[in-house]
């Protein structure tokens, strides 16, 4: 008897078993996680991607993020060509290298519970492209603002389109980890380059005219010279690309025009500039070489230039206009015109803190609550049933949440209290049924406790249907976790704590 | 002494109903007041204004001094305290202007004489454009969620079959104006509508209520070929009367539920709160919350089969009281806690405490009293 009418607690006893397998708490402490590996890098060539975990490199063991940084100092000296074996938990890598692998790593989480950006620190942009784009062209633009984005060289991105109920459709990027501090400009300008003789343009960014461009290799990029004005300092940077046939012939037929002039400095120089423009504004004027007049020719030299109030501050600002010039060279321009209409930086710092006073919070809530359900019913057993049935709750809506990938944010964390508060309610209509003095059986009486659980139930989860759209899904956290809850609640903890709460009257 | 107390009730419950009724006149009056001088029902933060918080962790800054001198050269400033939860150490500041985030920051490097970056200090920043769309939409699932709610509860109290499915096409009518370009909405909802239509036919008996199945069906198909907002001003009445005139127990429940909102907003309103998207979120919540005691309430009275109205109003009142009480005890706490650390959070539990110490009231008050005069009448009636 006892045993049939204990399938419910078997459920609860089932479900908490696997949120604690969906969960995996994690209490080794070896190696580092691979979080993203650099597109194109030598390791990346090698098959190594993210989500590995680095046990050693070249013999030294890896338990930490400082014995990583150690042993890469350890090992690359000077640039010199180095063999390196790299194990990982599914591989071995052996490879030769001079610079070390372009790879961000993390600490090994604790458990699979993902933090959202507001926990975790990162940046999250809200961009609202200037006219209503069609579903596939907001794929174009997030594929385009993907591939510039790791260009680059932001790794661990995030980009979706999210839809209001006014059905504007916006593309959300989420950058976890430290902030790139230049994050405003890489989206929201559109990053139209063209290169014009006169009026005439001759070619733009992007891979159909521009088929390879000069990055990372001392020999066909890099800064040229330095020299100090009475305003600071003044970097000249330079790099090679290369253009297709079809842009090298449209050049050769325009400069075929063009006349020859004699520069003061000897060397003779066509009568136009070649003219680099960045969304509509002058970056560069390159003169061009008599000796290319009507020639084809598909290599090209860019240079432009960085200042600054010192040399180092002049250098840093050349690398990095050389590096947007670079990105917009290789990716072309964003579709479309672009707006940000909401931007957050997050720093992690606050996510500690945060975390800690959460579980402050919940501990101290769940105490107090303890308390109210014992002055009132002055039973150890029931009081502490509560309590075991609002803690297994949160462990299976915890288990849930790993188990989909859900990203807990605050609003998430919001939900989860709520649904407590209406878990501890629904224990609460339980237990005072249960000890009415009507003359009706106990299963009747769970009959109506459950026919008031299932009322509240849907009240509570048809008014979180609207937020789930709300304010381009920024509160969906909310609504999730606590329609999350409420059915956890409603068909798997209620459940057992009524049979719980039966076993035990039978008892008495 | 019980049985004096039980005659008291007896002769007074319908009297007590005054106490909610100018309670609730009052905070109408109130926040109409508000709507006309400033032009909205609530004070809103940036969050729903559009603008910069600026999030900064330095403990040693003087607060009072960077608000009085920084609120010359920004638009609408505040400024809070952030504190170590264990240590009670101030740990840092936020800062929310409606101005924009560069001139924000700039203005605050100024002022605190070191450049601000990823590390010290978190920048958030919304468009106004954006944080107004972001208020409306969310007042307008506001309206939505507790038509739906109260849908749930005309579904699970009321008695006649034919208008809960009059009530299912407005209330389906409702999700498409509100969402009418979600498509899993739209979908979900046309397809609600004409079940319940169907419903409607079939559960219909005279001419009467085959015509009015007739004009619903029309209005449903109009509102979803031309969704335009301003149709709620058909439903939107047209389901209150129905509740009205089928159901005063779902009434009495829909009525506490709006009670309790208003009378929390006009609370929030008064301490002067400005309200952010997480108080919004809360709001919503306080719909789940408020319906539960008044369900328990509803349920206790009418399904119950033993003792009189007032022992049953009674035992539901045990229950409720210590629902709400440890509800409120764990927000409470929440609310002191969170303080310190995240307006987001510290906004939701205020709000909930005022809300649920509202409730209490509402319930054992305003509701109680209502289907204590729905029983009583009904008893009056089915004894002629």
């Amino acid at each position: 008897m006892k045993v049939k009418l204990s399938w419910k607690i078997w459920l609860l006893i089932i479900a908490l078993i696997l949120s604690a397998i969906a969960i995996h708490p994690n209490f080794s402490t070896e190696g580092v996680l691979i979080k993203s590996v650099d597109f194109n890098s030598t390791i990346a060539n090698q098959g190594l991607s993210s989500g590995e975990i680095i046990k050693s490199i070249n013999g030294y063991p890896i338990n930490s993020i400082s014995d990583y940084s150690s042993a890469i100092s350890k090992i690359f000296i000077n640039n010199q060509s180095t063999k390196i074996n790299f194990i990982t938990d599914k591989k071995e890598y052996i490879y030769l290298d001079n610079i070390a692998p372009q790879i961000s790593i993390s600490a090994i989480p604790r458990t699979n519970i993902k933090m959202g950006l507001d926990l975790e620190g990162g940046a999250r942009a809200l961009v609202a492209p200037e006219t209503k784009l069609t579903d596939s062209q907001m794929r174009d633009l997030i594929a385009v603002t993907n591939q510039r984005l790791n260009v680059y060289g932001i790794s661990d991105v995030q980009i979706k389109p999210v839809t209001d109920l006014e059905g504007n459709i916006f593309m959300l990027i989420q950058v976890a980890g430290a902030t790139p501090t230049d994050l405003r400009e890489l989206i929201s300008k559109q990053g139209k380059f063209e290169a014009k003789i006169g009026n005439e343009t001759v070619f733009v960014g992007g891979n159909k005219d521009v088929t390879f461009v000069c990055r990372d290799d001392a020999t066909c990029a890099g800064i040229e010279s330095c020299d100090t004005t009475s305003g600071g300092d003044f970097c000249r940077f330079s790099f090679v690309i290369y253009l297709s046939e079809a842009a090298a012939q449209h050049q050769a037929n325009v400069t075929k025009t063009l006349s020859i002039n004699a520069s003061s400095s000897g060397g003779t120089y066509l009568d136009k500039t070649l003219d680099l423009y960045l969304d509509d504004s002058q970056v560069s004027s390159l003169f061009i070489s008599s000796s290319l007049k009507g020639e084809v020719a598909t290599k090209i030299q860019i240079s432009g230039s960085g200042t600054g109030a010192t040399r180092d501050a002049a250098i840093k600002n050349a690398q990095y206009e050389m590096n947007k010039l670079q990105t917009v060279l290789i990716t072309g321009s964003l579709p479309y015109k672009l707006q940000i209409v909401k931007l957050d930086t997050l720093s992690p710092l606050l996510g500690q803190q945060f975390i800690k006073s959460i579980l402050m919070i919940g501990l101290i809530s769940l105490i107090a609550v303890g308390i109210v359900v014992f002055v009132r019913y002055r039973k150890i057993v029931s009081s502490s049933l509560v309590l075991l049935t609002c803690l297994s709750e949160v462990i299976i809506i915890l288990g849930v949440a790993a188990a989909i990938n859900w990203n807990l944010d605050l609003p998430s964390i919001a939900g989860i209290i709520a649904t407590i508060g209406t878990g501890i309610d629904a224990q609460l209509v339980v237990l005072d049924e249960s000890r009415t003095k009507e003359f009706i059986g106990i299963k009747e009486k769970m009959k109506r406790a459950f026919f008031i659980i299932f009322s509240s139930f849907a009240t509570s989860c048809v008014s979180m249907i609207p937020l789930m759209w709300a304010g381009a899904g920024l509160l969906k956290g909310f609504a999730v976790t606590t329609i999350m809850g409420l059915v956890i609640g409603v068909f798997i903890t209620r459940p057992a704590f009524a049979e719980l709460i039966k076993l035990t009257e039978k008892q008495e | 002494m019980k049985e004096k107390l039980n005659a008291a009730y007896d002769k007074h419950y319908r009297l007590m109903l005054i106490l909610p009724a100018i309670l609730l006149v009052i905070s109408l009056f109130y926040i109409s007041h508000l709507y006309f001088t400033t032009g909205d029902i609530m004070r809103k933060d940036v969050s729903l204004t559009g603008g910069t918080t600026i999030t900064v962790y330095d403990g040693k800054v003087d607060v009072e001094d960077l608000e009085k001198s920084m609120s010359s050269k920004l638009v609408d400033i505040s400024v809070t305290k952030l504190s170590d939860i264990s240590t009670g150490n101030t740990i840092g500041f936020v800062l929310a202007t409606q101005s924009e985030e560069n001139l924000t920051q700039i203005s605050l490097e100024n002022y605190l004489g070191y450049k601000l970056n990823s590390t010290n200090s978190g920048v958030e920043f919304s468009g106004s454009t954006l944080s107004s769309g972001f208020y409306q939409q969310l007042l307008q699932s506001m309206i939505l969620a507790f038509i739906f709610m109260s849908l749930v509860v005309y579904l699970v109290f009321g008695t006649s079959k034919h208008t809960k499915a009059f009530a299912a096409i407005l209330t389906a009518v409702a999700a498409k104006l509100t969402f009418p370009s979600v498509a899993v909405i739209s979908v979900t909802a046309a397809i609600c509508a004409i079940c319940a239509v169907v419903a409607a036919f079939y559960y219909s008996k005279n001419k009467k209520e085959y015509i009015l199945c007739g004009i619903l069906a029309i209005f449903a198909i109009i509102t979803f070929i031309f969704p335009n907002y301003y149709f709620m001003i058909l439903a939107l009445p047209t389901l209150i009367i129905i509740y009205l005139v089928y159901s005063i127990p779902s009434m009495a429940v829909i009525t506490c539920a709006f009670a309790d909102i208003v009378m929390t907003l006009f609370v929030v309103d008064l301490i002067g709160m400005k309200v952010s998207t997480a108080g919004i979120v809360a709001f919503l919540m306080l719909i789940g919350y408020s319906v539960d005691t008044d369900i328990l309430l509803t349920t206790r009275v009418l399904k119950m089969t033993s003792g009189t109205v007032n022992a049953r109003i009674l035992g539901a009142f045990k229950t409720g009281v210590t629902m709400s009480l440890a509800s409120f005890i764990a927000v409470l706490v929440g609310y002191i806690i969170a303080r310190n650390f995240s307006d987001v959070l510290s906004q939701i539990f205020l709000i909930l405490c005022i809300g649920l110490l509202l409730d209490i009231f509402n319930t054992w008050v305003t509701n109680a009293s209502l289907i204590k005069w729905y029983v009583e009448h009904k008893k009056g009636a089915d004894t002629k």
